[in-house]
């Protein structure tokens, strides 16, 4: 797996780095410390004042802390990107990972919280004791179907917005490509047949991100590695009683019109639209099924480090519009286009959670974006260096959060706009100068660039 | 809730072909909860023991039927019990509503439709049985106005 992506030996280089820099992020003052004096007023005896008053009325520690721009990144390690159970110790470096994004791509302070709770219950318990501390909660890396529930359940007993980003992040950009790709080929997302191959969390989020923005579920075949999700498959009531999601997914999708036990061969005849979210390629999609696809199909290849199916495979078995995981190939479907900018708009309005809704936003939103500077089939989604974008998500779910009644403060899209370009802005004139200073040491070995 | 077009009524021999599938569901449902439920996979077993019970004055096969499509099933037996004081007690074994048909209410109108026809034959009573940590069954029967009433414990025969 070493050096997957060309000839670098990324593995070794993260090591190595990593240890040099003992990490990824730290905590910096950001108010003035001239004299020791102005202790009186960060620490005691000032401090106790808005203490005293954020104790009386737990809403103004939203005003008298960073908590306004502070979300914990949690994760228990049970799934970690596709090294599987490696615990909270292994999850670390990719939750300090998540938190660099976000404050580099949307000045959200973000603080990597691994911890032992694999238990959903006592997850749950986990995420409801240490909310005070935070504006927001990403969760990351979490075994299926236990992030279900949890995301679930959570939702409902915090104030705070709580997110999947394995879930919601991957559904939020996978549907910014897919309304691109299907206006290149001029075809209704509305009205294509759809496969989702691969029923873990970013799929099943899909399919109820394409409900909720209108796709027939009888349109949407949802595979898993026995086939499509059906209410006449033999292990239909198993999966009531141990996976509710993927139940509910059969029934009310009555398995896309395929028969019970209808395999991907099957489901892609004819099919408009593959979402691959399962096992790294390749092979993993076969040629001849994109070939059996309608004309102009669309196909998502999203497992890392490889596709399902290379994209050149694609496109010689028909293919029209291809997009992958990898930021080395075109179309590039990364969650860092979504989440920074999702949660810098619910921050800046204070909303209480984040619906399917405002996550449709987001992704219409990325959409727009590409569109604007010119779909073709090797562009549908934006690029992570177009940092134009982060703002402008931002704005689109802070609107529509006022619009749903949920935000604690009201804003238009262009004060959003606006408060978000400076909170970003400030974090990159920070840095730089920073970086500029050599307080940051240039990096003791390094890849090539180009 | 009624859903329109769905007719409850006994069972016939020329139901036994779609009812034995439920009834293999039935079991392979409950072993989800004990595998000691795990049903020998029959469904020609299924089929003999349905037949066997349309000709039996001890029991009753009731079915769902939607479109010409059986989509519900129940069967249960009179239990003599002499020595107790609500019996004949009517005892349904099996209920099975298909997944895609449930949430209708069909489950609720197979137990009523069962608890009538069980009282027509001298029924005092009428018990249901499933797995133990079955929690979905429990809480549908006690909204039906079940209660807890006998506690089966099990354990293999031992070599």
């Amino acid at each position: 797996m070493g050096g997957e992506a060309g000839k670098v030996d990324w593995y070794k280089l993260s090591v190595e780095l990593h240890r040099f820099y003992g990490g990824k992020i730290e905590t910096i003052p950001k108010v003035p410390i001239r004299r020791v004096k102005d202790f009186a007023i960060w620490y005691t005896p000032g401090v106790a004042e808005p203490s005293r008053r954020a104790g009386k009325n737990p809403d103004e520690s939203f005003e008298y802390t960073n908590r306004w721009n502070t979300i914990a990144v949690v994760s228990d390690g049970t799934r970690v990107l596709g090294l599987g159970d490696i615990g909270p110790e292994g999850a670390y470096p990719v939750m300090e990972g998540k938190a660099l994004i976000y404050k580099f791509l949307g000045g959200v302070d973000a603080v990597p919280l691994v911890h032992r709770a694999r238990d959903p219950e006592k997850f749950l318990e986990l995420l409801e004791l240490v909310e005070p501390s935070f504006g927001g909660i990403n969760l990351e890396d979490i075994e299926s179907p236990k992030c279900f529930y949890i995301l679930e359940e959570a939702r409902k007993r915090l104030s705070i917005p709580v997110w999947h980003d394995d879930q919601q992040g991957t559904a939020s950009v996978t549907l910014a490509g897919l309304i691109n790709a299907v206006k290149l080929v001029g075809k209704d997302l509305r009205k294509s047949r759809i496969v989702l191959f691969g029923a873990g969390a970013a799929n099943i989020a899909l399919y109820r991100l394409l409900k909720a923005y209108g796709v027939p579920p009888e349109n949407i075949a949802v595979l898993d590695s026995k086939g499509v999700l059906h209410p006449d498959r033999d292990d239909i009531d198993r999966l009531m009683v141990r996976h509710p999601w993927k139940y509910q997914i059969a029934i009310e999708t009555k398995g896309a019109g395929l028969r019970p036990g209808a395999g991907p061969d099957e489901a892609l005849k004819g099919a408009d639209i593959l979402v691959a979210a399962s096992k790294p390629g390749p092979g993993t999609i076969k040629k001849e099924w994109v070939a059996q696809m309608a004309k102009g199909a669309i196909v998502f290849a999203e497992a890392n480090p490889v596709p399902e199916i290379w994209p050149w495979e694609a496109k010689e078995a028909g293919a029209a519009i291809v997009a992958t995981g990898r930021s080395d190939l075109p179309n590039q479907v990364n969650n860092s286009l979504a989440f920074p900018g999702i949660f810098r708009g619910v921050l800046d309005v204070r909303a209480k959670t984040i619906t399917d809704e405002m996550a449709i936003a987001a992704a219409e939103e990325i959409a727009r974006f590409a569109e604007e500077k010119g779909l073709h089939e090797d562009y549908i989604i934006p690029r992570m260096d177009e940092w134009d974008l982060y703002p402008r998500v931002a704005a689109a779910v802070a609107v529509k959060a006022v619009e749903q009644g949920l935000a604690r403060r009201t804003t238009t899209y262009k004060e959003e706009l606006e408060r978000a370009k400076s909170i970003i802005d400030l974090t990159h004139r920070k840095y730089m100068l920073i970086y500029r200073e050599g307080l940051i040491k240039p990096p003791p070995v390094d890849y090539e660039e180009g | 809730m009624h859903e329109p077009g769905v007719v409850i009524r006994e069972a016939m021999e020329s139901d036994v072909e779609q009812a034995a599938r439920l009834l293999v569901r039935f079991y392979t449902f409950n072993e989800e909860f004990d595998p000691a439920w795990s049903a020998v996979e029959s469904i020609e077993k299924a089929r003999e023991t349905l037949r066997a019970s349309l000709g039996d004055p001890a029991a009753v096969v009731l079915v769902a039927e939607f479109e010409g499509r059986i989509v519900g099933l129940a069967r249960a037996f009179l239990v003599e019990e002499p020595l107790l004081a609500n019996a004949p007690i009517g005892v349904l074994k099996e209920l099975y509503v298909i997944p895609e048909m449930r949430r209708r209410g069909i489950a609720t109108r197979l137990v009523e439709e069962m608890g009538e026809a069980l009282r027509s034959k001298g029924a005092k009573a009428l018990a249901a049985e499933f797995p133990a940590r079955n929690m979905v069954a429990e809480s549908f029967y006690e909204k039906l106005g079940f209660r807890p009433f006998k506690s089966v414990y099990i354990r293999e025969t031992q070599g």
